[in-house]
């Protein structure tokens, strides 16, 4: 289980512009470097994230092998109703992990 | 009777100079924080862009496992938010078992030795790395204190010469950045203010952020004074 930190807001006004924040951690070992022995490192990397607000996909992103290790992704999203965001972080070798956190909005 | 005054005007003195360095407030030093502009400030205040978090967190999960058939930190250090407060900001600090100055990850490692009764973690393992980020989050924002310790005079007069030595292929001391072009930062006594002499190639601070060698042997003489 990879580590997350997430930072999204707990609660907010109808309509309000939030900004979500995560951070996870992943090697994202890109698949062109050489280990100690000579050979090169398999890739291993996140391809996809996903953010779903009551189910409903409201962000994703593809990854790529230039992104850094740890990728830190931001993006806003307009509250309308109360409820939960999941997360999902997808990759190589069966990479999945989900993140849940709920909001209420007056 | 001649010697008896004689003595008590040295303790008289040693305890002027005691209290002259006492009141030598407020701090001088300043962290590097400080010469930052306002937005690096907030980008390095926001803990959530900062990966280092994620081995902090890593060290509040380490702090309350059992290792093997042994007990966690928390059964001796309880919780570290109060019993390792500060403690991160005197490390390298004098071990008298090992007779050799120790840092902090070295110090974690002898716990586990000593009263643990486990296996060393690897240096810079993820494991060993999170217990120190998170014990040095404890002491986060507090000044540097540096131990007081009498053994750590020689080392540190050691660490000093390495800084001050010339090396490699520019042939740069550490001082020739780090102290000489020091004055970038005006007149407010910038030489008190960027890290002097640090220790050598295990990095920080083997030596405290002292501003002249005079701050050093009162520092060394008022530890001296208290035993």
């Amino acid at each position: 289980m990879a580590r997350t930190l997430i930072h999204a807001p707990t609660t907010a006004r109808k309509g309000e512009v939030m900004e979500i924040r995560t951070l996870i951690a992943h090697p994202m070992e890109t698949g062109y470097r050489a280990g100690s022995d000579g050979r090169t490192l398999p890739r291993d990397i996140i391809r996809r994230f996903a953010c779903r607000y009551n189910g409903e996909l409201v962000f994703s992103a593809d990854l790529y092998p230039a992104i850094s290790a740890n990728p830190y992704i931001a993006f806003n999203v307009v509250a309308n109703a109360s409820g939960s965001f999941s997360f999902t972080w997808e990759g190589d070798n069966g990479f999945a992990q989900t993140e849940n956190a709920t909001i209420t909005v007056a | 009777m001649r010697f008896r005054f004689a003595s008590i005007a040295a303790m008289f003195g040693l305890l002027c100079a005691s209290s002259v360095f006492a009141q030598a407030t407020p701090d001088k030093r300043r962290s590097g924080f400080d010469t930052m502009s306002a937005r690096i400030q907030s980008m390095q205040s926001d803990d959530l862009q900062n990966p280092g978090m994620l081995w902090v967190a890593d060290g509040e999960v380490l702090w309350k496992k059992i290792f093997g058939i042994s007990f966690s930190c928390a059964h001796c250090h309880n919780d570290a938010k109060q019993s390792m407060k500060g403690v991160a900001a005197k490390y390298p600090d004098w071990d008298p078992i090992e007779n050799r100055p120790v840092d902090l990850s070295q110090r974690i490692n002898l716990c586990r030795t000593r009263h643990q009764l486990v296996l060393p973690l690897p240096p810079e393992s993820v494991e060993l790395l999170g217990l120190e980020a998170y014990v040095a989050y404890q002491s986060r924002g507090m000044p540097l204190a540096p131990s007081s310790a009498k053994e750590l005079i020689e080392p540190r007069e050691r660490g000093r010469r390495q800084y001050e030595q010339r090396i490699g292929q520019l042939n740069l001391s550490c001082g020739q950045c780090h102290d000489e072009r020091d004055d970038r930062t005006g007149d407010l006594g910038a030489a008190a203010v960027r890290p002097r002499r640090v220790g050598g190639a295990q990095g920080h601070a083997l030596d405290p952020l002292l501003g002249s060698d005079d701050e050093v042997r009162a520092l060394v003489e008022v530890g001296d004074a208290h035993g």
